[in-house]
């Protein structure tokens, strides 16, 4: 083997390996908070970030009908093409006053990463489908920040569209642009071929007409059901299960549902099942012993995990959560009333490209 | 919990080249997490970056800032993986294989060489990056990377001999 062929694969390697690495901080994390390590705050917002290096895997069949999801749901986002400034008035006290909070034997509270909803229509749409075998991919449609397409990646032309795909170590992601508008499709299955027939299906479904975008999907796929990508809440505890401490993360967003806020991740196996009197969905990503359970209602969708538990378990950490506890979030994050209540944040909609509307349709 | 706010900075300022420069340069452990904390101040300061000319190269030194702590400690060990290395076991189980002979050599040749010398040829040879684009990553100029990777390549024949 030739010096150039053997940095081609070390070049391979080092990726693979950095992606497990990256995983491998996440139970790194759980611990380092419960402890209060100086360190703890910086690396759990690390472990955020790294979910490019993070494993794809797949999904079994959901055949429910989503909670959120409908056969044809138009999602407005939150800025349409204008030439005016508008006033968007603060919904931080309102989002605070419907996250959910554990009240029952938690300890180590620590906020893992809370994030402001850009004030650009960046990251605005997105949205978890489902194949008829199982296969899940996500998709976001937020403004094209890249311009062109990438050169050096894999170009191809799907119903009239060029995409081009990025391939690294456990990620397939697919990339579309328009002059305004850019769609991001992630191949979440497990070891994925690039350009399969179900990826260009789902893709040949896709239609870009100036800020509007129209995703008609194949027959019998699912939508968990999308919708704008708003705040995310991340708070990681200790809770007591049957008398045994467990670390517990909680991911939530207001306002938003199910299928967007997993669209945000790579979670792992998702399942359908019950919860509450309809759909929920539980993940087990490969290689990890965290299992997670994610809902959604009216107020937004959340998802809560921990190492070694069963859906049950997870059920009872989820039933020790109630919204209303905007004082211990302030606490947690550090805030008080007359924060949330000053000047409105100002967006400035004078930027001729955006995003006006996603349809997904079956 | 995995989460992808990465993905806004991500397709502006390519941070998987970000991550492959500080794993390059200080190896799988303290690059991965100086590039995962590097990224994450690009989500905070997001606003700031997008008017940047090379935000890229600033995030790769925020990612040494947070590396060069640790570097001293890690002198102790090689930064790449070698066979039944622990890191190799976990190549292994993502079905890499890492452990052959002549990629273990190569392996211990690049931890000889110096850093910004090795994570220019990784760059350059392994993932195919222009002197361009590695120049503004490692803030060195053309001329600089061109001479690193040529020197570099020539290093690791010379070490090499034997495997190649």
């Amino acid at each position: 083997m030739s010096l150039d062929e053997l940095l081609r694969e070390a070049g391979e390697t080092l990726d693979q390996l950095s992606e497990v690495h990256a995983r491998s901080l996440i139970p790194e994390l759980a611990a380092d908070v419960r402890r209060h390590r100086p360190r703890a705050l910086a690396l759990s917002v690390s472990v955020i970030v790294v979910a490019l290096l993070a494993v794809v895997t797949g999904v079994r069949a959901l055949d429910a009908k989503p909670e959120f999801g409908t056969s044809q749901r138009e999602v407005p986002t939150s800025q349409a093409s204008s030439t005016t400034s508008t006033e968007v008035p603060s919904l931080r006290n309102e989002q605070l006053d419907r996250l959910l909070f554990p009240t029952e034997s938690a300890e180590g509270l620590s906020i893992a990463h809370a994030s402001e909803k850009p004030d650009r229509p960046m990251f605005s749409v997105a949205d978890t489908v489902v194949s008829t075998t199982g296969g899940t991919f996500t998709f976001t449609a937020t403004e094209n920040v890249w311009g062109d397409l990438p050169a050096g990646r894999d170009q191809r032309e799907v119903n009239g569209r060029r995409y081009a795909v990025t391939l690294g170590p456990g990620v397939t992601e697919y990339v579309t642009l328009d002059r305004c508008v850019q769609i991001t499709i992630v191949d979440q299955r497990p070891q994925p071929t690039a350009w399969d027939s179900e990826a260009t299906a789902f893709m040949s479904g896709i239609e870009i007409v100036d800020t509007n975008v129209s995703v008609t999907l194949p027959t019998d796929w699912t939508t968990v059901g999308g919708g704008s990508a708003n705040a995310i809440f991340s708070l990681r505890y200790a809770a007591e299960l049957a008398g045994v401490s467990r670390e517990v993360a909680l991911v939530q967003t207001v306002f938003s549902p199910p299928g967007a806020l997993l669209a945000s991740g790579r979670w792992g196996n998702v399942s359908a099942i019950e919860f509450r009197g309809t759909v929920a969905w539980t993940m087990a990503p490969e290689e990890s012993a965290w299992r997670y359970l994610a809902w959604g209602d009216p107020s937004g969708s959340a998802v809560i995990g921990a190492p070694n538990v069963t859906v049950e378990d997870l059920k009872i950490l989820a039933s020790m959560l109630e919204p209303g506890h905007r004082t211990e979030w302030q606490s947690l994050l550090g805030q008080s009333d007359k924060d949330e209540t000053g000047p409105a944040t100002t967006v400035s909609s004078a930027a001729p490209c955006g995003l006006e509307s996603v349809n997904v349709h079956r | 919990v995995q989460l992808d706010d990465h993905r806004r900075c991500d397709s502006r300022l390519d941070g998987e080249r970000v991550r492959r420069a500080l794993v390059a340069t200080y190896g799988v452990e303290i690059g991965t997490e100086a590039a995962a904390e590097a990224l994450a101040l690009a989500w905070e300061r997001w606003d700031s970056l997008q008017v940047m000319t090379n935000p890229a190269g600033y995030l790769y030194r925020i990612g040494q800032s947070r590396a060069r702590p640790h570097v001293r400690w890690s002198m102790r060990r090689r930064p790449f993986p070698t066979s039944g290395s622990s890191a190799t076991d976990r190549a292994h189980q993502v079905q890499r294989t890492a452990d052959s002979p002549a990629l273990d050599d190569l392996f211990a040749a690049l931890s000889r060489l110096a850093p910004d010398q090795r994570a220019a040829v990784l760059l350059v040879k392994s993932y195919g990056y222009s002197h361009r684009e590695v120049a503004d990553l490692l803030g060195r100029s053309e001329a600089v990377v061109n001479n690193l990777v040529h020197r570099g390549v020539q290093q690791l024949r010379s070490m090499m001999k034997e495997s190649l």
